[in-house]
């Protein structure tokens, strides 16, 4: 790949700014600001709950083969393999618009041509993330091991992965009851994700959107009234949470606040 | 049983956090076992609009485990998993991944949508998760309080280092001492108080710096800070 040796100088140009914790915390705090665009509440139906656990290593080596080619020879079944690709493209394009990111801690400016050409390849969602110019840093390969570091300690990337490992780990469990329902020539398709989704924007306007399997659901009444609970907590929570970091980045930088960077 | 007040519920026998292994970069959320009785208490809480009585140790729990994420100063998110117990048995009932970007999922276990307390369950999930949040929330630092007390306690203690001839095993004589230390720490905390805000905003910078650290030593030093510098 020709724009390896690229990569490896901005690393090392980054080594040598090196900058304060206290800045870290300001950069965190800048980079999920863009991001903070709307509160988004989904509700799933799921068979079985997961343990609360996130080991990021762990869900990156799990999501990172994920290929057309991978997953059939994984014995995925087919009706699931787009929302599995899926995934994987959401992660890729994370990683990429770091890269493209000038706030980033991954920030690459040499690769600005290939991340355009990444986006519109990735904007078909046709084509196969695998023959995407830019790939997410291998974790079997030890020269890309401190990149991978970098992209696992940034925590942009590490919500994203987060979010991404819990949509894996039910596709994980439909895959497998798909599977034993075939065997069983079960043919009722009871795995199809059941969800209910809210959106609030930051001016007020509330999409709803519901999977039309909800309405077909016999305990209908009761998973719209578990997602419209789940609505107003998770709005008190959020304001709670905005309103603390706010409160606490005004009193630590009393002046950087309200000044123009 | 769960000591309540006529204004708050303590649940902190049944809230649980799974202890986070050091070394290994697993990062777990907040549990919660509830079983029939508890379902019931809450219920009735929430109707007498009591509120969640959150103990300093579990604030102190709540806030590292929602603040310091690992290597870096925000958490990717806080994982909130409610557990039900009948007949010995217990299942995980509904989770919520709450995201600070605002991306927020809850799944809910399929098994429990028929369940008799089905409603109960998951609203008191859902009527907990604001409340830990706004635990969350600090006054400020007792930075200049330790401070003070600290310099009374030394300065005295270095008048008995050099006048050793004092030290007697009078109680009078120590109860004096120790007025002494008091009147001595309220003064200064009066003085203090005239560069608090700088003080705290120090204070703050220093425990953002340690949280955004990845030694674990300065990470230590965040969790410190949390327990016992903030109120």
């Amino acid at each position: 790949m020709p724009d390896r040796p690229q990569k490896y100088q901005t690393q090392k140009y980054q080594k040598q700014v090196s900058p304060t914790s206290v800045n870290v915390f300001l950069q965190s705090l800048t980079d999920i600001l863009p991001e903070i665009t709307a509160l988004e509440v989904s509700t799933i139906v799921v068979e079985e709950i997961t343990p609360n656990k996130f080991i990021p290593r762990q869900v990156y080596r799990e999501l990172y083969p994920i290929s057309q080619s991978f997953l059939e020879n994984t014995g995925i079944d087919e009706s699931l393999i787009d929302r599995y690709l899926q995934l994987h493209r959401t992660l890729l394009l994370k990683y990429i618009s770091l890269l493209a990111t000038p706030q980033s801690s991954l920030y690459t400016p040499g690769l600005l041509e290939a991340v355009n050409e990444s986006h519109h390849l990735l904007a078909n969602s046709n084509s196969d993330s695998k023959e995407n110019p830019l790939q997410l840093p291998d974790p079997t390969d030890s020269r890309e091991a401190e990149q991978l570091e970098q992209l696992l300690s940034n925590p942009n990337f590490l919500r994203c992965l987060r979010k991404l490992g819990e949509l894996k780990a039910i596709l994980d469990q439909s895959n497998y009851r798909l599977q034993k329902k075939l065997d069983a020539n079960l043919n009722e398709m009871l795995t199809e994700v059941i969800y209910a989704r809210t959106v609030v924007q930051l001016d007020g306007d509330v999409l709803n959107s519901y999977n039309k399997k909800i309405f077909q659901h016999p305990q209908q009444q009761a998973i719209l009234q578990i997602h419209q609970d789940g609505v107003n907590a998770s709005q008190q929570h959020w304001q709670g949470l905005l309103e603390f970091i706010i409160h606490l980045t005004q009193r630590a930088f009393p002046r950087a606040i309200g000044k123009d960077k | 049983m769960a000591r309540t007040s006529n204004r708050t519920i303590n649940l902190e026998k049944y809230i649980e956090f799974p202890a986070t292994t050091q070394g290994i970069d697993a990062i777990s959320g907040i549990n919660f076992h509830f079983n029939s009785q508890i379902i019931a208490k809450i219920h009735q809480a929430k109707q007498r609009g009591q509120r969640l009585y959150i103990s300093k140790q579990l604030q102190t729990q709540l806030r590292c485990c929602s603040l310091l994420g690992k290597e870096s100063y925000f958490q990717s998110g806080l994982s909130i998993c409610t557990y039900y117990q009948q007949n010995d048995c217990e299942e995980p009932v509904i989770k919520s991944l709450l995201s600070p970007d605002g991306d927020m999922l809850h799944q809910v276990s399929s098994h429990y949508l028929h369940h008799q307390f089905c409603h109960e369950i998951t609203s008191a999930h859902h009527w907990l998760l604001p409340q830990l949040t706004r635990s969350l929330a600090w006054q400020q630092t007792r930075l200049g309080d330790m401070l003070a007390w600290s310099i009374a306690i030394l300065l005295v203690l270095g008048l008995f280092l050099i006048y050793p001839q004092g030290i007697t095993a009078n109680i009078l004589a120590w109860g004096i001492v120790i007025l002494v230390i008091w009147g001595l720490q309220r003064l200064l905390r009066f003085i203090f108080s005239f560069g608090t805000k700088s003080l705290d905003q120090w204070a703050i910078a220093q425990f953002l710096s340690f949280s955004s650290s990845p030694q674990p030593g300065r990470q230590k030093m965040a969790r410190f800070f949390l327990q016992y510098l903030v109120v």
